[in-house]
């Protein structure tokens, strides 16, 4: 029997508070998007719990009237995952962000799933430890959007993804029911749930709190920046510091176009305007290791033709080249009215000839393209620019970027290194798993969502 | 206004939004906000509960300090309240403050606003008035310092710089401001001590005015350039012009963008804009003496970062700097520059708001601190408010006056 949506939302109100379920129209258009700007589908409602209960009854409620929901965090996502599709009511999780505890003896800390990425490092830097993975959008994106989502970083080189650094999660799954997978211990269960849930993209359930691992800041790092007059000759001498057997925590890697964005933003380090790659490159660990890794990795750049190659004078100096390149895809909006931003990942030694083909690419669409990447696992994110008023830009823009998509899988990589599938890259889904494997997925999401509520017309396409 | 950045919904501002902080809801966040504004640009017809939360914008200008495009969201809520008014005024947050602040910025308004603040610190009155003022207004009376001094005023200062040995007279111009000189009228006179004892010659241009910000702020753009004019003529002769409170200094930097491109004020209004200096900055530039050895009777602080000097002009270090200079310690409390809730006339528009955000920054105080240091009159008005609230009797007051009690002792 269906309960009509209006019944629901007053019963959901007694559990959370009337001003906390949204209704009103034009608020509900604020919430008609996340950081991927190519679709805009506001919610039926939000409903803005305070409290694990309150997201377990809220769930219980909308499930019983077979209700479509789905999770948010900061709506940073970059696939469009946190946007409401096929008339989904949002339950946004950003009133719960407190961390609950820190025990850094075992060296954890528990959040619930709102707290900022950011501010776990923050709040554990004074005793000399961090959460290493550390996506660009830090500032702002959730636990609980980075456990959906996966999310890496330019540290993840050497310290991992978020899978690598989460011990147990709370869930509230599609019928209300709450449950823990994983476990503080870090052994393994006989069944991985707790790494099925991590990149599901609120596809299985709700995630109402977090226990992530926090580890010690290394003793020393250094950051070496190069820039070069040829992209090659910069992704050259990626491949050649991989090879040579040095793991860095980090190497980035922008062009000139991105160069010419984050110049103008709030963050400028000062990069000659006619330059057509940046490196930077942190190496962290011991003071020895440090020195050593910092002195091979300058005499390998040295071999690719760099134009210049230095190292902070100070503290200051080296946090600025950071937040110059953590905010270039904002910076893009002093360049272009929209980005779309790309997610694939490539072979690291086929990068000179992808980024070649995606140049092309950007020629035959009449589009520009910034490049922004994590280099050092080869992950892509070049950003399509385009202007929104222009529907046939628009059009073009879209068609670019499923085809730098094909490139990637071509050379054998994949379509999305961390901002996941969403309902971006559904059709390039088939693109990398076949009919029979995407079948199995399929079966898998049925049996923690019969319904199929949860965050409906996501990350699967439907059946051809 | 010139405005050439665009949002592109990143949502890396959400987080340093206070009212955002406070409500969890994307229309009350930045971004949100930005949505808003863009679907009512296009032509929809916003709701008043939308219209409510546009306008629940503070003016903190965190969102454009972490913005990676510097999107102005604060001046973007602004302009809409300016082309709007009938729908702020329906929203039900009402443009009383339009009328409140237009008699306040005429001398004879702020003559009249200095004396009857200082009538009401009366025992009796302050009894009364805490009877018949609205709510909002009852609490923040309540941080109104004990004693109002007399105005530093438009009088002629003499100053007590001594002459540089070249004979070169250095000369600054003091901007006194309006809620400044009727009611933290000592900060002035302090204000113009440090600056002689840094060797300046200080002088306060009977022909100033306010600066304008209250007047823009509540959408009255002609009042605001009225006063901006006076005060370019009024600081023409001086090189530098010093200025005190923090969101006098923010405004006085943008004074070009209230005159439209073709107006003959642009030109002077930049280069006035250029010659103004915020005080710390200025003190801390020109090196008042180390007594960091030397004991101070009250030498606890935290400090409240004004969003006007830490968001709006970048300036944080300075105050820290002078401080500890001046032997006092300085205990950091939690996200020290997150809005108190102050902000311009918001008091009197959103008291609700206000309140919360009044009693969030009163319980980051930290407990070991003796005194509060910050940089403008409303969040000396506002946070002694809350602290007074808290059952707290910790005293609030401008980085410049504890300067000056540490380098004039507690004699006056
Ligand atoms: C400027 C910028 C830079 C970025 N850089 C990076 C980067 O370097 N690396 C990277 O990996 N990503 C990056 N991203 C993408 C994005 O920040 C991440 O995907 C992030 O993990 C999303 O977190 P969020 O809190 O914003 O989640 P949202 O956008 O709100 O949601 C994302 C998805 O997670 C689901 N979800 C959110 N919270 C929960 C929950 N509690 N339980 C279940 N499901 C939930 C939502 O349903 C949605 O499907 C960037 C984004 C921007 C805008
Ligand atoms: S205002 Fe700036 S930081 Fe905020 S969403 Fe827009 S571009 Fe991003
Ligand atoms: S100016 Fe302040 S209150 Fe207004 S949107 Fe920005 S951060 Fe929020």
């Amino acid at each position: 029997m269906e309960i009509p949506i209006e019944e629901v939302l007053v019963q959901i109100a007694q559990v959370v508070g009337s001003q906390y379920v949204l209704r009103d129209a034009s608020v509900l258009a604020s919430y008609g998007a996340d950081g991927f700007t190519l679709e805009n589908v506001p919610p039926r409602a939000v409903i803005l719990p305070g409290n694990a209960d309150e997201v377990a009854e809220t769930v219980r409620l909308l499930a019983a009237a077979g209700v479509p929901f789905l999770a948010r965090g900061a709506g940073t996502s970059l696939s469009g995952g946190a946007i409401a599709r096929q008339g989904a009511v949002i339950v946004h999780l950003s009133r719960m962000s407190r961390i609950l505890s820190v025990d850094l003896k075992n060296g954890m800390v528990e959040c619930e799933p709102g707290v900022v990425n950011r501010t776990i490092s923050q709040r554990v830097a004074p005793d000399g430890f961090f959460y290493a993975p550390d996506p660009s959008s830090g500032q702002a994106c959730t636990i609980g959007g980075n456990v959906a989502e996966n999310a890496g970083g330019p540290h993840c080189l050497k310290y991992g993804v978020t899978a690598n650094h989460i011990l147990m999660v709370e869930l509230v799954l599609a019928d209300g029911e709450r449950v823990r997978v994983g476990h503080l211990a870090a052994y393994p269960d006989p069944i991985d749930f707790l790494g099925l849930m991590l990149g599901s993209e609120g596809t299985f359930a709700v995630v109402t709190r977090v226990w992530v691992r926090v580890i010690r800041i290394p003793p020393s790092q250094s950051t070496v920046m190069a820039l070069f007059d040829q992209v090659a000759w910069a992704s050259q001498a990626v491949s050649a510091i991989i090879s040579a057997g040095i793991i860095p925590a980090s190497i980035e890697m922008m062009d000139q176009l991105a160069i010419s964005a984050v110049e103008r933003g709030t963050y400028r380090v000062g990069y000659p305007p006619d330059v057509a790659a940046v490196l930077l490159i942190e190496v962290d660990g011991s003071s020895v290791e440090v020195q050593s890794d910092t002195e091979a990795v300058l005499a390998i750049l040295a071999k690719f033709h760099p134009r210049s190659v230095q190292t902070p004078h100070s503290e200051a100096e080296r946090d600025l080249w950071w937040a110059n390149r953590k905010t270039a895809f904002g910076a893009m909006g002093l360049i272009s009215p929209r980005y779309y931003v790309q997610d694939g990942v490539i072979p690291r030694s086929r990068l000179p000839e992808v980024l070649a083909r995606i140049a092309a690419i950007a020629e035959h669409y009449r589009i520009r393209i910034a490049n922004v990447f994590h280099a050092g696992d080869g992950n892509l994110h070049p950003l399509l620019l385009y202007d929104d008023r222009d529907p046939d830009q628009v059009a073009r823009v879209i068609q670019a970027g499923s085809e730098v998509l094909r490139v990637c899988v071509e050379v054998g990589g994949s379509i999305t290194g961390e901002h996941g599938v969403g309902l971006e890259k559904l059709q390039e889904m088939s693109l990398q798993f076949s009919p029979e494997e995407l079948q199995a997925l399929r079966g898998l999401k049925a049996s923690f969502d019969p319904q199929g509520l949860l965050n409906p017309g996501k990350v699967l396409p439907e059946p051809q | 206004m010139i405005d050439t950045s665009v949002c592109v919904h990143c949502g890396l501002c959400l987080p340093a939004c206070p009212t955002y902080q406070e409500t969890g809801m994307e229309s009350s966040s930045p971004r949100g906000r930005v949505f808003l504004l863009e679907a009512i640009a296009k032509g929809a017809e916003p709701s008043l509960e939308s219209v409510r939360q546009i306008d629940e914008c503070l003016d903190c200008r965190a969102c454009e300090e972490v913005c990676p495009a510097h999107v102005p969201v604060g001046h973007r809520v602004d302009q809409f309240r300016r082309d709007h008014p009938q729908w702020i005024r329906r929203s039900g947050s009402g443009m009383r403050e339009q009328r409140v602040v237009r008699w306040l910025t005429t001398p004879l308004g702020l003559h009249g606003f200095h004396w009857a603040v200082r009538l009401s610190q009366g025992p009796r009155l302050r009894r009364l008035s805490q009877r018949w003022l609205p709510l909002p207004l009852k609490s923040l009376s309540r941080g109104l310092p004990k004693t109002m001094p007399r105005q530093l005023g438009r009088a002629r200062w003499r100053s007590k710089a001594v002459l540089e040995p070249g004979g070169n007279r250095l000369v600054v111009g003091l901007f006194l401001g309006c809620v400044m000189d009727a009611v933290f009228a000592t900060t002035n006179h302090h204000t113009a001590d440090l600056l002689s004892d840094v060797g300046r010659f200080v002088e306060v241009p009977m022909s100033q005015r306010c600066c304008g910000a209250l007047s823009f702020h509540s959408g009255d753009i002609e009042q605001a350039r009225r006063l901006a004019v006076a005060n370019i003529k009024a600081f023409e002769s001086v090189a530098e012009v010093v200025v005190n409170a923090a969101g006098c200094g923010a405004f006085f930097k943008e004074y070009a963008e209230i005159f439209e491109e073709s107006s003959p004020w642009q030109a002077p209004a930049k280069a006035l804009a250029a010659r103004v200096v915020d005080v710390h900055q200025f003190l801390d530039d020109h090196r008042l003496p180390n007594l960091d050895q030397r004991p101070l009777p009250e030498a606890r602080l935290t400090i409240h970062d004004a969003c006007h000097l830490a968001h709006a002009q970048g300036i944080r270090q300075p105050l820290r700097d002078l401080l500890l200079r001046a032997g006092y310690q300085v205990i950091e409390m939690p996200e020290a520059d997150r809005c108190c809730g102050s902000a311009g006339t918001y008091n009197l528009s959103h008291p609700a708001m206000a309140h919360r955000l009044k009693q969030k920054k009163a319980a980051d105080v930290p407990q070991e601190v003796s005194g509060v240091a910050t940089s403008n009159p409303g969040c000396m008005l506002q946070i002694q408010a809350g602290l007074q609230d808290a059952g707290r009797l910790l005293r609030v007051a401008h980085t410049v006056d504890w300067l000056w009690e540490a380098y004039h002792g507690n004699s006056h």
